[in-house]
């Protein structure tokens, strides 16, 4: 037994496994700093804000899964779609379902619908027409604005149906079922990462495309599926959205488009691509949503929450990211 | 001058047809006036279109330009009145930010795309904080700067063509110009040459910083107040106006000239619409499917004449 | 024309050594070039000659040697950059074109000179380039408005030489250029030649390594063959003769018959072809033939870069295309799998373990309905790292592994597979000798187990484990080894091609 290569070895899968694992590490931490102040300052109600602001953070989780399978394909995948499909998959599914309960599941239907719809077209923007993701997905999102326009003033006002209110807002115990909820599918898509042969494929091509390439993996096709994955995230949370809110609204897409490729970036994940976890962007999502809370709570305004959070993505890439190696 | 071919003219065609047709929908903008209102708009954009491509020239895009042109707003509506020592001191501090940003970017090869995504957020927070609901007042010598009226050619025909002039000079016209562009076309050949490319990223992104200062000054006349979501829309406004103007997404290809005439372009494709009275809903995502359709035409293009892909 | 006293050098290096890893690319190099004197430096597949130039460009750092230009010494050690290079006057073209596509022809030149300046800077630097364009290369046809990406790679490489020659201060001292012909037409490089004969008698010193052997006899005045990165022999080219050049070099000349397209057909043994490609043509390839049985292994050789990574890649392409046949000329019987020698960009996945980096390629196998089976995996990975002794644990990162070990990891992906078709892209560069010999001997196992296997290799001491090899030159096979053909000497003697050479 050869002790200095073994003992590089183990010392070298460790670190490994630190750098993999622990990568959703800061976003925890983080998470727990932001309560802790945010409870120090209010003086009150720790596992109240804490609970909400799972359920709220849920959301935002959604879509930074999504993002972050566009993401981990690498070649610069980004969507910027996403504040947009939110929109009018919520104006469409609050149009279809009427506000009858005994159509949510068309409503939900409906969704998954636009989902692809949408997933299809930033795909064949990409990959066909050859346009840069961010151009893509920025020109979609825009035509899908009008499009939310022109539906909200003949579905103004809809509500949704009241089945679908009181699950989205109501609870199990003290825990929120969107707060389970959140879980239930963090859970899932957290095997579908590390667990899956699509996890896996998707983590390899963006890593190298050229590597991918020679060694049998579909990459286009991969991407494709990556793409309608993060669409249907966004067509389902916006859905999810207008329940938990009780109907539609304009701007209910605000701070999803950011937000969704913070909380991957915050969470651990590579923007190159490659490397990413889901655990890490529920942390951030978690983290965020409280610091929404802490900025009101210290009556910092408005502008400090977004200044915070860009800071704070420019501080994580600038220190988070892999070495280059230099040749 | 860059080569003259067919190609390079297109938006200047652009331009010009779609002058045509809004003066066949509405005669009376033919005249000293009409274009004055026709192109007022335009300047601002102009110039974020400007910063845009210097930002492109580098190889990088800017996806802040929208909310910093708000935040120079912002200070121009607040600050300058009362304190023009301080507005001038933070303009030239967000001329330094951009600087840094550029080095950042450069220095640890981060994607620019989140990062100016990022700062877009510190912008737009210190924008609301400084002033959460619109307010301000702009100084009377900022409006009537950009507002100048000379005789017989409108004041923003004059800006553009300055801007176009000014843009054109740097990158096409002064040898440093090419070396800038030649960093966002092969890097590693310009630093064999014995140029400093981080010098030439921190140049780039400063100058793109000078001229997003230039557009959230030019903005500030026409609003006449401040407002943190003003000039929100200028990011894809920007980078529709360099795309239509010609430029390309791999690094150093860019037109400068073309980037004023496609923010024409952009403006006037509004004006036109309005005229036809198309919603206003309808305006933003006939933009979308603009930017789709110049892109397509040119991927057209590029497969017909088979021209190899130059790495 | 003989080199002057040694008193007079332009620039000498002695006891140059680097070694990337386990590869030693140079061993103790010791060349000089005098004033008027241009010197070529020859040798096969990694011989070092690009190593050497850009180490006296100062691209490279040797991990040992000094350098003596005109009267300055240094250790190289000391780090020589590029820039201090050029203040020597030393100028270098490299193989990698350093021109910017997107700039215009006269904005490249003036990038690179540094004194164009002011007002007409663009005119002042055509000038100067369009001087040297037509010294060089009479009857360009290049204009100073066409924008670089515009020009064909002849163009560009006239473009890249011409820039190489203008100085703004110093005068050109020592011009060294690293396969500069390459990609030139015969009009071209014999303007070339001319040119830097011309210069050389007014002074200039050059070095060009090249692998076009005629054009080193008939235009320069001293060789150094360099093998394994040693340089072995120095002679004046008056004292050359072609076969003298490719003996020393390792290969021995052969009559002209043996340079004829030999199509050897393999008598039937009823074993059906996995590959087989008749007549096939693209870009880069002219007429390309050859089979792989089962239970063969083939090899592609000759000089780096003649084509062999071409005829890989279209049969990979062939094979994994969706279209029924992406070229009618190549036909494939088998699934594939293609072990790449470029570990770092386009083999290994870094941020994976090396079990991951095995199972890679196997994912369907291992999956039920995408459900990867971690036990599936775990055997299938423990057993060929196993089985190709791979040193290091198969839960370490890949990155922890030595070159060779990698390589072996990546070979394990593609067996892996089963596939019926193994296709290698060079896969020991930069691998020790012990981790050569196990992928070898896994290679023969493979073979006898019913796979084909087509190998690209630039080392030829391995052609002796390939049952039949392909000598490409320029795109084409121009011979076809079998048995007791299969030595070096024939294969270095037929990768410098016919005695004409264009």
């Amino acid at each position: 037994m050869s002790t200095t290569s073994d003992s590089k070895v183990t010392l070298g899968s460790k670190v490994l496994n630190i750098f993999r694992t622990q990568r959703a590490l800061p976003a925890f931490v983080g998470s727990v700093i932001i309560w802790l102040l945010t409870a120090a300052i209010a003086g009150r109600g720790l596992t109240g804000t804490l609970t909400s602001s799972i359920a709220i953070g849920t959301f935002l989780f959604f879509v930074g899964i999504g993002q972050m399978f566009v993401i981990t394909s690498g070649n610069g995948g980004i969507d910027l779609s996403v504040p947009y499909v939110m929109t009018v998959s919520a104006y469409i599914t609050a149009s279809v379902m009427h506000g009858q309960n005994v159509k949510l599941i068309s409503g939900l239907l409906a969704a998954l619908a636009v989902g692809i719809v949408v997933g299809l077209l930033n795909v064949f923007l990409i990959e066909i027409i050859a346009m840069p993701p961010i151009i893509a997905t920025l020109s979609v999102g825009f035509i899908l604005q009008s499009a939310t326009l022109v539906l909200s003033t003949k579905s103004s006002g809809i509500p949704s149906p009241r089945i679908f209110i009181n699950l989205a807002t109501g609870n199990v115990g003290p825990i929120p079922n969107m707060a389970i909820f959140g879980i239930i599918v963090g859970i899932i898509f957290t095997l579908i990462l590390t667990r899956s042969s699509y996890g896996r494929a998707i983590q390899g091509i963006g890593q190298s495309r050229s590597a991918a390439r020679l060694a049998g993996l579909k990459s286009q096709r991969l991407t494709i599926y990556a793409y309608l994955i993060s669409s249907l995230f966004a067509a389902f949370t916006g859905f999810l959205l207008a329940g938990y809110a009780g109907g539609p609204s304009l701007t209910m897409g605000g701070n999803y488009q950011l937000g969704s490729i913070a909380v991957v970036v915050l969470g651990g994940s590579l923007i190159a691509g490659g490397l990413s976890n889901v655990p890490g962007i529920w942390a951030a999502a978690l983290l965020l949503t409280l610091l929404i809370t802490l900025v009101n709570v210290a009556h910092l305004g408005a502008g400090a929450q977004d200044v915070v959070q860009g800071v704070l993505i420019v501080l994580v890439l600038t220190v988070g990211g892999t070495k280059r190696q230099k040749d | 001058m860059s080569k003259i071919n067919f190609w390079n003219g297109v938006p200047f065609y652009f331009l010009v047809i779609l002058l045509l047709v809004v003066i066949r929908l509405e005669p009376s903008a033919f005249s000293y006036n009409g274009f004055n209102l026709l192109l007022s708009a335009a300047v601002p954009l102009a110039f974020a279109a400007t910063a845009q491509m210097f930002i492109m020239a580098a190889g990088d895009i800017d996806l802040g330009l929208g909310t910093f042109v708000g935040l120079v707003n912002v200070i121009t509506a607040i600050v300058l009145i009362h304190h023009i020592f301080y507005a001038l001191l933070i303009y030239v501090g967000m001329i330094v930010a951009y600087v840094l940003l550029g080095l950042l970017v450069h220095n640890r090869q981060l994607p620019s795309i989140v990062v100016t995504l990022g700062a877009s957020f510190v912008w737009l927070g210190i924008a609301i904080m400084i002033l959460p609901s619109p307010a301000g007042e702009v100084p009377t010598y900022i409006i009537n700067f950009f507002n100048w009226s000379p005789p017989i050619i409108p004041g923003p025909v004059i800006y553009l063509i300055l801007i176009g002039l000014i843009g054109n000079f740097v990158l096409m016209r002064t040898r440093y110009g090419a070396v800038l562009r030649g960093s966002g076309s092969n890097a590693e050949a310009i630093g064999r040459a014995g140029w400093s490319v981080a010098k030439t990223k921190a140049i780039l992104y400063g100058l793109a910083g000078v001229f997003g200062i230039l557009s959230g000054l030019s903005l500030s006349a026409i609003t006449t107040s401040g407002d943190a979501n003003n000039g929100a829309s200028y990011v894809l406004l920007s980078i529709m106006a360099v795309i239509i103007g010609g430029g390309e997404f791999s690094g150093g290809l860019v037109a400068p000239a073309g980037a004023v005439a496609g923010a024409a372009v952009v403006v006037l494709i509004g004006t036109v619409l309005t005229f036809l009275n198309v919603s206003s809903d309808y305006q933003i995502g006939a933009q979308g499917l603009i930017l789709i359709a110049t892109l397509a035409i040119r991927a057209v293009r590029r497969f017909v004449s088979g021209r190899v892909k130059v790495k | 024309m003989s080199p002057r006293e040694d008193s007079k050098v332009r620039l000498r290096a002695d006891n140059l050594s680097k070694s990337f890893g386990a590869t030693r690319a140079l061993s103790d190099v010791s060349i000089v070039v005098r004033p008027n004197e241009l010197v070529g430096i020859a040798g096969h597949n990694g011989a070092g000659k690009s190593t050497l130039l850009r180490s006296l460009a100062g691209l490279t750092k040797p991990d040992q040697g000094r350098m003596q230009i005109g009267t300055n010494e240094f250790e190289m050690t000391d780090g020589l950059t590029a820039g201090a290079s050029r203040n020597f006057g030393i100028h270098t073209v490299h193989q990698e074109l350093s021109l910017c596509p997107a700039l215009r022809v006269d904005e490249s030149a003036a990038v690179v000179l540094q004194d164009a300046k002011g007002f007409g800077w663009q005119r002042g630097a055509w000038k100067k380039l369009e001087a040297a364009l037509n010294d060089i290369f009479p009857g360009h046809g290049i204009s100073a408005g066409q924008k670089i990406s515009d020009l064909s790679i002849a163009k560009r490489q006239m473009v890249e030489i011409a820039s190489a020659t203008l100085t703004s201060d110093r005068e050109l001292q020592l011009l060294m250029l690293d396969e500069p012909t390459s990609s030139l037409d015969a009009d071209a490089t014999t303007t070339l030649y001319s040119w830097l004969r011309k210069r050389s008698n007014e002074g200039l010193s050059a070095i060009v390594t090249t692998h076009r052997l005629n054009e080193m006899l008939t235009h320069l005045d001293r060789i150094y063959i360099m093998r394994d990165g040693k340089i072995i022999a120095e002679e004046p080219t008056s004292a050359l003769t072609r076969e003298k050049l490719i003996s020393l070099m390792g290969g021995s000349h052969q009559s002209d018959s043996a340079s004829e397209k030999a199509v050897v057909s393999k008598a039937s043994t009823g074993d059906r072809d996995k590959v087989s490609i008749s007549g096939f043509s693209n870009g880069e390839l002219k007429d390309i033939s050859l089979e792989a049985k089962a239970g063969e292994i083939i090899g592609l050789v000759g000089l780096e870069g003649h084509g062999q990574r071409a005829v890989l890649e279209a049969i990979f392409r062939t094979a994994t295309s969706r279209t029924p046949s992406a070229y009618r000329a190549i036909k494939v019987h088998g699934n594939i799998a293609y072990v790449s020698g470029d570990r770092v960009v386009a083999g290994i996945f870094k941020f994976w373990t090396v079990g991951e980096n095995i199972s890679a390629s196997s994912l369907k196998f291992l999956s039920k309905i995408g459900w990867l089976s971690r036990n599936s995996e775990k055997k299938l990975v423990d057993s060929w790292s196993k089985r190709l002794e791979i040193r290091g644990a198969v839960t370490a990162p890949i990155v922890s592994l030595s070159g060779g070990n990698q390589q072996k990891a990546l070979m394990a992906r593609s067996i892996a597979t089963g596939a019926d078709i193994i296709l290698l892209d060079d896969p020991t560069r930069g691998v020790d000798q012990g981790t050569k010999e196990s992928m070898y001997a896994i290679l023969k196992e493979e073979a006898a187990a019913g796979r084909a296997v087509i190998w690209y290799s630039t080392e030829n001491e391995e052609l002796i484990h390939c049952d039949r090899v392909y000598v490409l030159r320029a795109g084409e096979i121009v011979e076809v080894l079998e048995g007791n053909d299969r030595d070096e000497a024939r294969v270095i003697a037929a990768s410098f091609g016919a005695a004409v050479e264009f």
